[in-house]
């Protein structure tokens, strides 16, 4: 596979003691996360289940000591990994996995944090050889009321006009611009920003969005900055970059290794 | 890309398997068989094209000669997932009236030996009676077979079928210690340097990958080229357990490390995802580490 400007770096088993561990690289906003999952793990008697495996998530912060946010972003990643896993093949026991955030270029949003994370999981989840029902993958987009002055890779936008593909930069004035995995001085201009994470299979496993009243967006029938039409473009077209290019990235990944 | 190269990931549906699932009908002669499903594979009604699921990535194995067609997901995970009649490495954790308490893998349930599971000569004899019972201190090393392996069950069990197995001593030190005796009477000689010197050598438990593990065990395939590169420069001994622990003895605690360590760098460097499986990988950290 042809490494393109959008497709992550991943390094997988950095960590030599870890069952299953990965390293991913988002491609534009340069995120670095570090993963690893052990398991199944003897299980403290408080935590144990009598028919499944229990699962735990710790997320560590780049900068400074865990807190609110990496207990909400390890709550989230731990509701979308709960319907992956398939948790009865190990009752009694621990699935851990821990994830470092290594390098952010800012350690205090949650949707930049969220996909690379959900993302480097899955990946040392699969290496770790714990038992799942399918393989997911995440995405993040944001919204712009308008692309001008928009430095992105290619491939990386699209408008919401309906005729899809719009990679060339000269959209038009009125459409909204969606950019895909943004940085951060995108994200600051941008009118939402959604998560969205698919099954291979393309069921919906998570949906993060969220609104900034500090964009040049906020005004629509719900009031809550974005339509509802829109987000099903949103929805489709993120479902497609999960499910195809997603799928895709994990398979090549995975392709290098020998199985004996 | 043939059957054997393509990575199947969880949840991805696996046409090749209808034809054994459904045979078809137009040949009286073809019996359906029943596939059994091996490791990585399980049942599951909501799948789309099979009624199997695969729950792990790795490539697909079918046997379908044989009288019962076996299909499996084949992968290495680094984790031992136990599955029954492997032989493996264990360290004694503690005896209780009825069994041995072993730890078969870090931070894991500890497994158990029963007593009347634990052969100690060609005869049958089991450890049951006290007067039969192995003495074995805390500790030791016992090279055992799984026998019960279920996800319910308290713990696994694990079996000494024959004197083959049981505690791992070295071989060397066994036939030395008689040799000391002997020394006793003919002392000054030469022999009793070298016997003294062979006292002090201890065997090496080494953790590696399963990878590595399986590659070790499959001497004649896969391991060749890395066991015979090692042995040309160093003799030794091992003991392979699938639980990832390899025991490891030689003439001189020098030679213990040089092959522990040829063996902890090929596993460390995954050699064997090269192209050439790791052959000049391999000869590569043998010439480092033993010297050309």
């Amino acid at each position: 596979m042809t490494s393109s400007p959008l497709t992550p770096e991943i390094s997988l088993n950095p960590l030599p003691q870890s069952d299953g561990s990965c390293q991913y690289t988002c491609p534009t906003s340069r995120t670095t996360i570090l993963t690893s999952v052990n398991g199944p793990l003897e299980v403290r008697p408080k935590d144990e289940l009598p028919n499944h495996a229990t699962i735990e998530v710790v997320v560590k912060p780049g900068i400074g000591v865990a807190g609110v946010r990496e207990t909400r972003l390890s709550s989230i990643i731990h509701s979308t990994l709960q319907s992956l896993i398939l948790t009865n093949h190990h009752p009694r026991t621990l699935i851990q996995i821990v994830a470092q955030i290594v390098q952010a270029e800012d350690h205090t949003s949650l949707p930049l944090l969220l996909t690379p994370l959900i993302n480097c999981t899955i990946l040392s989840l699969l290496i770790a050889g714990i038992p799942m029902r399918t393989v997911g993958w995440s995405v993040h987009l944001a919204v712009l009321q308008d692309g001008k002055g928009v430095k992105s890779v290619e491939g990386q936008t699209f408008g919401l006009g309906g005729s899809g593909g719009g990679d060339e930069m000269e959209t038009e004035e009125s459409e909204q611009l969606v950019v895909r995995n943004p940085g951060s001085d995108i994200l600051s201009r941008a009118k939402s920003s959604h998560t969205l994470t698919f099954s291979k299979e393309g069921e919906i496993l998570l949906i993060e969005s969220l609104e900034y009243s500090q964009g040049s967006g906020g005004e629509s029938a719900d009031g809550q900055g974005w339509d509802i039409s829109d987000f099903v473009k949103l929805a489709e077209e993120g479902k497609r970059i999960c499910c195809e290019e997603g799928v895709e990235v994990i398979r090549a990944a995975l392709a290098e290794r020998k199985a004996f | 890309m043939s059957l054997e190269d393509t990575i199947i990931l969880p949840g991805d549906p696996l046409p090749q398997l209808t034809p054994l699932i459904s045979p078809p009908q137009e040949d009286p002669a073809i019996k359906p068989r029943a596939l059994r499903l091996g490791a990585g594979l399980t049942l599951s009604p909501s799948t789309s094209s099979t009624p199997i699921l695969p729950y792990r990535y790795g490539t697909l194995s079918l046997t379908t000669h044989t009288k019962r067609p076996t299909a499996s997901i084949l992968s290495t995970p680094r984790h031992y997932h136990p599955t029954p009649n492997d032989p493996v490495l264990v360290t004694l954790l503690r005896t209780t009236a009825e069994q041995f308490i072993v730890q078969l893998t870090p931070y894991t349930q500890p497994a158990i030996i029963p007593f009347e599971n634990y052969i100690i000569n060609n005869a049958g004899t089991t450890a049951s009676a006290r007067k039969s019972r192995p003495n074995l201190p805390i500790g030791a090393t016992i090279y055992a077979r799984v026998s019960v392996v279920h996800k319910h069950l308290e713990s696994i069990e694990l079996t000494v079928p024959d004197p083959t197995y049981g505690e791992v001593i070295s071989q060397k030190n066994t036939s030395t210690a008689q040799k000391t005796s002997k020394s006793k009477d003919q002392s000054g000689t030469i022999g009793a340097a070298s016997v003294a010197n062979r006292a002090e050598v201890t065997p090496y438990i080494l953790s590696i990958s399963q990878v590595m593990t399986r590659l070790l065990l499959a001497e004649e395939t896969h391991g060749k080229h890395l066991l015979s590169a090692v042995a040309a420069k160093v003799p030794f001994e091992m003991v392979v357990g699938r639980n990832g622990r390899v025991w490891i003895d030689a003439a001189t605690q020098k030679e213990v490390i040089k092959v522990v360590r040829c063996f902890k760098e090929f596993d460390e460097a995954e050699a064997w995802n090269e192209e050439d499986g790791g052959v000049i990988k391999g000869r590569e950290i043998v010439g480092r580490v033993c010297g050309r």
